[in-house]
């Protein structure tokens, strides 16, 4: 038969024992992984994949994927290893700096939370400012985290190494035959020494020195009359008259801070039955922040001024005026000159005139008035403004001559500032070699081919001397954050300065240090060593040392001056530039914050708007000029330039003339710069070598349109203004625009209701009679809230009887408006910047903002400034009609918002009669999931805020609210937390300084007090007893713990004649 | 069955119509395949839905910044059309519980397609309070449920609150007494059709038989129902209105806002009942049963209504000028002449 074969088998192959088939058979039943293959091969490529094995695979590829992309981003929270000692972890710590931008001087504490500067406050150790701060102080911190920050040196637009540009610009001094140094006014005396050392290692070199606003005039006169370049101490405390011509003393002039705080000394009511306070006069065409808190205003054209002054003079030394001048101001100065007379020894003239021919005269006016000594002295002058354009004018004469071939720019932006100038921008393009050592991206930086980028004020060691005598320090606060150079440390490492330590940490720290070990240090002082002395001084921030300055007497040429004053313009209508409180003349536009805050007077943000005069046509309506209303676009043509700007109506404008701030529309620069408002920085005229703030040859077109995004925050809003009527009867024009009628219909209402309950005012000499009606008022209020099923008194004992009852005070005759609070609010509270749209839709969330109205004469009404916040009403009509309790009432009297639990009906705004409730539109700070939906903001769709550098100034303190919520003021309730924490600490009870608000320490002029109503020795108790105290809209039952006081005013109606 | 003609009155359906031709009449247009008109209509009336719905998406992604409100006006279309919705509702109610209890028998001609109205307007009322919230994701804070925060309730002295509470009722008992009214109708459109339309109808019907006791029984519902829905004609429009009046605002804070506020629901309302009626008698051919008779009754309900929102305008104004009031003199005196005086 056949061959026999053992076992059994199923196939031919399996039979036979084919190799291949039983290889394929085993591994049918166990394959190789797949793993094994491709390590066994040389590639993949040639890996052949069965069917289980891309199974396997792609299950794998597809969770190993799925697996990847639910990775949430890991932000990782680092502890310390080693805790710095100076570092606790949640709790603020705070050094003494400065805040020093040109001759703006500032003495700060620092508020660093785990090492980040977040917050300035002023330093109540400085006798300049007595820890005022102002607006422009509060915002520097968050230029420090600007994106738009220069970062890093570069030459020709290229990167480079420190050293590349050390010896590229170290080579180009050497080779150089004429340096120039252009910069601001440098305040710091060890920065002047930098500066010396630079000119020593290069005698080419020479300093042009500058101010963004030219006060130049002043150091001239001074120069001339006393021998001394300086701007005097002005003690606005200690006058009786002020009379100011056109210096806007405390909103831009020189030392705002300063002047506000002294000059309020003199404005407070403290006795109502023997009230007293001082008369201010200001002579002056636009409404200025002064202008606004003067008793009564002199109306002069800018072409005028030098006139006026000249008259004012001519009428003191008894002769009769016979300058060239309006016939209402003529009578008018003659009553003020009489009143002036009889106050010698405590009066105060002060000029903000570039013309120094006009400030001799004003030197004269005061020396005649016998001020010298008494309020004008020269022991402490002000050292803040030390520029002066004709060394700018000078500057370009010199390139012009072939004599220069370096320029370096030390900060500033003048190819902006003195657009006007003739021949600056030429001349400097002109020059081979420009350095620069700049901050922000503006004109000077991109002229220049070298920029050495430098540290933030915050970054910074150094010094100032804003005053004769008195010094103070700057320190850094955080390491520098870019690739950046303090702009001193620049100068030196170019000089190559054997003084200082390029090995040392911090060389330019050294430096300072031993310049003041050799300059400062009194071995006799009672400190035991320099070190000792220098900690000391580093911790107080401030330093003073006397002077001893022998009064020189007045020695200036006064025939001359009266000889040279200019004749006023015939012109039909004149233009005065002003400087802008918020952003200066362009020099703080980077700056969001700054951009956000409504200028005091004209209430508009983002953007400079043409102030026009209005006037009442003695019927039924406010008339503007070439009838031009809130918002149009008009064509303003000055020197045969055309420029297209949105125009306000502005009461107190002089009829012929109309205001512009300065520093607007820059083309260069950060986010918030760039094309917001107008530039008529070119648009100044020189006379002789001096820059004036006006021109006469304007004219003003009617209505083109209106602006799109027009972002006003509040309308003309008055409270009672008086015009003549046809008849010419005076009548109450506010009301006369409301009574029905004809004119009223197609356009709407313009007046305000004058008997609203906001606020009150009364002259001073008839102050006993007000209060009384006052207190009639509030009597009769106080009737109708007791007609109640609920009456108060109960609640409030059964409420808050324990415990504190937290209120705040606001006097308003010590409030200027400047709007310091208002910045400080959004810098504590990290309130989102809206932006200039959602402004011009009434969308903006300042939570405390500052109303401004204005009573009196129509013509040159007066002004009262009321900062408006939560009021905390014990009887709030916001908490009640919250349907989610989002919004409640503390046992300690504070109205509270829970973000949290805020569904975002917006009926507590819509019911809370102060308008202080602010909804979140839309997603301002990207805190949310949303994504960054700002609409378009300057081209871009970012909000501000919405990187990680910018949200470093973020008060860790503060939610970021979400979109959807409604906030508003929390009376600081995390510095209340921190202020009973600090009590607690301390085994004592709390008292009212534990708690300041970040409104109250940002005041200049301390108009706020914040405290426990139940603390009978406490500063509120005491401030809540004034008879001139009032509640705003107190008819409504509210129980509002913010008090304001009664406006009281000086005016002086002899000089309306 | 030939129908008997009053000699008195006329008869509240004419044309001398029997039982049957009701029925088929009526049921015709629920019974036939939808005509061209009907599809054009239809998606027209979509396209704006999906229009609306893109509008919402749009609001909730972005903000309720993007409708230009502000600080001092923050609230605008989206609850004046949650309280002209709430309003438009009212007539419903009044025609299908008011006038049942006042026996009068001409509502039957209206009465089902006004409730439709009415369910459908207080849906539409209830949505605009919701996409008018800034964080319409936490809209459930609004109800008080039990909660892991503690004792957490809603705030029981908002009126918004008192909203929700009367919206909700006022859509849970419209809906009941809709559906109510329905069963024998569906009844009657089951016992025309065949296979899964019987079976359907059938069920939405409960089994309706038309038995006497179903009938019996009907009746005492609607009874009930109306007694308990007659007091929401009045409350929910007055609980609308205490939005405002328990404000603080001039010009809201009025006790005349209550009776006015339901005036002009029921004014509005049975406007709105009209509008579609019209339409429906002429386009579907119910002239026989929608009679003039019909309109001339709301007419008459509307001619009412509305000189009682007359009068209400002119005791405001009077008011504001009589209380001595400076405030609420503004406010009206604006509200008549001020910028927006076209409005009116």
């Amino acid at each position: 038969m056949g061959t026999k074969v053992e076992g059994i088998w199923i196939g031919e192959k399996d039979l036979t024992a084919d190799e291949a088939f039983i290889a394929s058979a085993q591994e049918e039943m166990n394959p190789p992984s797949i793993v094994d293959t491709i390590a066994d091969s040389d590639g993949v490529e040639d890996v052949a994949a069965n069917r289980r094995d891309f199974l396997k695979i792609m299950g794998f590829s597809i969770s190993a994927a799925t697996v990847a992309s639910c990775n949430i981003p890991v932000k990782r929270a680092m502890p310390y290893v080693v805790k710095p000692d100076a570092i606790v972890p949640g709790v603020a710590t705070y050094y003494a700096s400065s805040f020093v931008d040109g001759g703006d001087y500032c003495p700060i504490l620092v508020k660093t939370r785990d090492g980040r500067p977040i917050k300035v406050e002023g330093n109540v150790l400085s006798d300049i400012t007595k820890g005022g701060t102002s607006a422009r102080t509060q915002g520097m911190v968050l230029g420090l985290y600007d994106v738009n920050r220069l970062k890093r040196p570069t030459i020709d637009d290229e990167q480079v190494e420190w050293s590349a540009l050390d010896a590229q610009a170290k080579q180009i001094f050497q080779n150089s035959k004429g340096i120039r140094i252009v910069t601001r006014t440098i305040l710091s005396p060890t920065a002047k020494k930098a500066v010396g050392e630079f000119v020593a290692k290069y005698p080419q070199t020479q300093i042009t020195t500058y101010d963004p606003v030219s006060s130049a005039a002043i150091l001239t006169a001074n120069e001339t009359d006393f021998g001394d370049r300086v701007i005097p101490d002005y003690h606005f405390d200690k006058a009786e008259i002020i009379v100011g011509f056109d210096a806007d003393f405390l909103g831009t002039w020189i030392s705002p801070i300063e002047y506000s705080n002294r000059y309020i000394k003199g404005r407070k009511i403290k006795d109502i039955k023997h009230a007293k306070m001082s008369k201010h006069v200001q002579v002056e065409a636009q409404m200025s922040l002064t202008g606004s808190n003067a008793d009564n205003r002199i109306l002069v054209r800018p072409s005028e001024q030098p006139a006026a002054v000249a008259y004012l003079y001519q009428v003191l030394t008894g002769g009769a005026g016979n300058t060239p001048l309006n016939e209402k101001a003529q009578n008018a100065i003659d009553a003020l000159a009489r009143q002036l007379l009889s106050a010698k020894g405590k009066s105060l003239v002060v000029s903000g005139s570039n013309d120094a021919n006009v400030q001799t005269l004003v030197n004269a006016i005061n020396s005649e008035l016998g001020n010298y000594g008494k309020t004008i002295t020269f022991d402490h002058a002000s050292l803040q403004r030390q520029g002066d354009e004709r060394e700018l004018v000078k500057l370009v004469a010199d390139i012009n001559a072939g004599a220069v071939d370096t320029v370096v720019f030390h900060g500033g932006d003048p190819l902006f500032e003195y657009a006007s100038l003739p021949g600056l921008a030429e001349a400097i393009s002109s020059v081979t070699n420009c350095i620069s050592l700049g901050y922000f991206a503006n004109r000077t930086n991109a002229a220049s081919s070298i920029v050495a980028p430098v540290h933030h004020n915050l970054e910074c060691w150094g010094d100032a001397e804003p005053k004769r005598g008195m010094i103070s320090l700057m320190q850094p606060t955080i390491a520098p954050l870019f690739d950046t150079r303090q702009a001193e440390h620049s100068l030196l490492v170019w000089a190559e300065s054997p003084t200082l330590d390029t090995e040392a940490e911090q060389p330019y720290f050294e430096y300072l240090k031993t310049t003041w070990e050799e300059e400062r240090f009194d071995s006799n002082s009672g400190f035991l060593s320099f070190q000792r002395f220098f900690d000391k001084t580093l911790q107080d921030g401030v330093y003073k040392y006397s002077v001893d300055k022998p009064e020189s007497a007045f020695s200036g040429n006064v025939g001359q001056a009266l000889g040279r004053i200019s004749a006023p313009s015939e012109s039909d209508l004149e233009i005065q530039f002003t400087e802008s409180i918020a952003v200066g003349n362009g020099q703080f536009a980077d700056n969001p914050w700054l951009q956000e805050m409504p200028d005091p007077v004209t209430r508009c943000a983002w953007g400079n708007y043409l102030a026009v005069p209005v006037d009442f046509d003695g019927v039924k309506r406010f008339k503007a000029l070439n009838g031009l209303e809130d918002g149009d676009l008009a064509d303003l043509t000055i020197n045969g330039t055309t420029y297209r700007v949105p125009v306000i109506q502005q009461f107190g404008q002089m009829p012929g003339t109309v205001a512009l701030h300065m520093g607007y529309g820059r083309d260069m620069g950060s986010m918030a710069a760039q094309g917001i408002g107008v530039n008529v920085n070119d648009a100044m005229t020189m006379s002789g070598d001096r820059l004036h703030y006006f021109a006469t040859d304007v004219s003003l077109s009617r209505s083109k349109g209106k602006e799109k995004e027009f972002s006003c925050v509040q309308y003309f809003d008055t409270m009672g203004v008086t015009a003549p009527e046809k008849t010419g009867d005076i009548i109450n024009a506010d009301e006369a625009t409301l009574a029905p009628g004809y004119g009223n219909i197609a356009k709407g209402y313009q007046g305000s209701l004058t008997k609203r309950s906001i606020i009150r005012h009364a002259h001073v000499d008839e102050l006993e009679q007000k209060v009384d009606d006052l207190i009639h008022e509030r009597e009769h209020h106080e009737g109708l809230n007791q007609e109640t099923l609920y009456p108060y008194s109960r609640y409030v004992e059964e409420k808050y009887s324990q415990g504190h009852h937290w209120g705040m005070h606001v006097d308003l005759n010590s409030c200027t408006g400047c709007g310091a609070c208002t910045v400080a609010c959004m810098a504590e509270n990290n309130i989102p910047v809206v932006g200039k749209k959602q402004i011009s839709r009434h969308q903006e969330m300042a939570w405390l903002r500052i109303d401004r109205y204005y009573y009196g004469d129509i013509e040159s009404p007066n002004v009262v400034y009321q900062p408006m916040m939560c009021q905390h009403c014990d009887n709030a009509p916001c908490e009640n009609v919250c349907p989610v309790n989002a919004t409640n009432h503390s046992s300690e009297g504070l109205n509270q918002m829970t973000y949290n639990r805020c569904i975002g009906t917006r009926y507590c705004a819509n019911n809370c009669p102060y308008k202080v409730r602010r909804f979140n539109w839309l997603d301002y700070t990207t805190a949310d999931i949303f994504p960054a939906n700002q609409v378009k903001v300057n081209g871009e769709e970012v909000p501000f805020g919405a990187d990680n550098l910018t949200r470093m100034v973020l008060n860790p303190d503060v939610t970021v609210r979400s979109r959807g919520v409604i906030e508003k003021c929390s009376f600081c309730v995390q510095r209340i937390q921190q202020g009973k924490l600090a009590a607690k600490t301390e085994g004592r009870r709390l008292v009212d300084a534990d708690v300041r608000t970040a409104c109250q320490t940002a005041c200049p002029t301390g108009a706020i007090t914040f405290g426990d109503q139940n603390d009978k020795d406490g500063e509120l108790h005491k401030a809540f007893t004034s008879p001139l105290n009032m509640i705003v809209l107190e008819e409504t039952n509210t129980r509002s713990s913010v008090q304001y006081t009664m406006k009281v005013n000086n005016r002086d109606v002899s000089l309306e004649a | 069955m030939s129908a008997t003609v009053s000699p008195i009155r006329e008869p509240l359906v004419q044309g001398g119509k029997s039982y049957h031709d009701i029925t088929v009449d009526l049921t015709r247009s629920t019974e036939q395949a939808p005509k061209t008109t009907w599809w054009v209509a239809f998606l027209i009336s979509v396209s704006l839905l999906l229009f609306m719905v893109f509008c919402i998406v749009w609001t909730i992604w972005h903000g309720i910044g993007t409708w230009n409100l502000n600080r001092t006006i923050g609230w605008g279309w989206d609850i004046t059309n949650f309280v002209w919705w709430v309003g438009i509702g009212h007539a419903g109610t009044l025609i299908s519980a008011i006038l049942l209890l006042f026996r009068q028998k001409w509502r039957t001609g209206v009465n089902r397609a006004a409730e439709a109205m009415t369910i459908f307007a207080v849906m539409c009322a209830g949505l605009f309070p919701l996409i008018h919230m800034g964080r319409i994701w936490m809209a459930m804070f609004i109800f008080p449920y039990p909660n892991t925060r503690g004792t957490l309730w809603p705030n029981f002295n908002s009126p918004l609150l008192w909203d929700v509470f009367a919206i909700s009722t006022y859509f849970t008992v419209s809906v009941l007494f809709w559906y109510a009214g329905l069963v024998p109708d569906f009844a009657t459109v089951r016992d025309r059709a065949t296979g899964i339309r019987k079976r359907i109808y059938n069920f939405l019907c409960f089994g309706w038989t038309g038995r006497a006791k179903h009938w019996q029984r009907w009746e005492a519902l609607s009874l009930v129902l109306a007694g308990i829905a007659t007091p929401l004609v009045l409350s929910v429009h007055t609980i609308v209105s205490f939005d405002f009046a328990t404000s603080v605002i001039p010009g809201w804070h009025t006790t005349i806002f209550p009776p006015y506020f339901v005036a002009g629901a029921i004014f509005s309302g049975f406007a709105m009942v009209l509008t579609l009626m019209l339409i429906t008698r002429k386009v579907l051919g119910l002239e026989n049963y929608i009679t003039m008779g019909h309109i001339e009754s709301m007419n008459k309900v509307i001619l009412a209504t509305g000189t009682i929102v007359g009068v209400a305008y002119l005791t405001e104004l009077f008011i504001a000028w009589y209380s001595g009031y400076v405030y609420e003199q503004f406010a009206f005196f604006n509200r008549a002449l001020g910028p927006y005086y076209w409005s009116w």
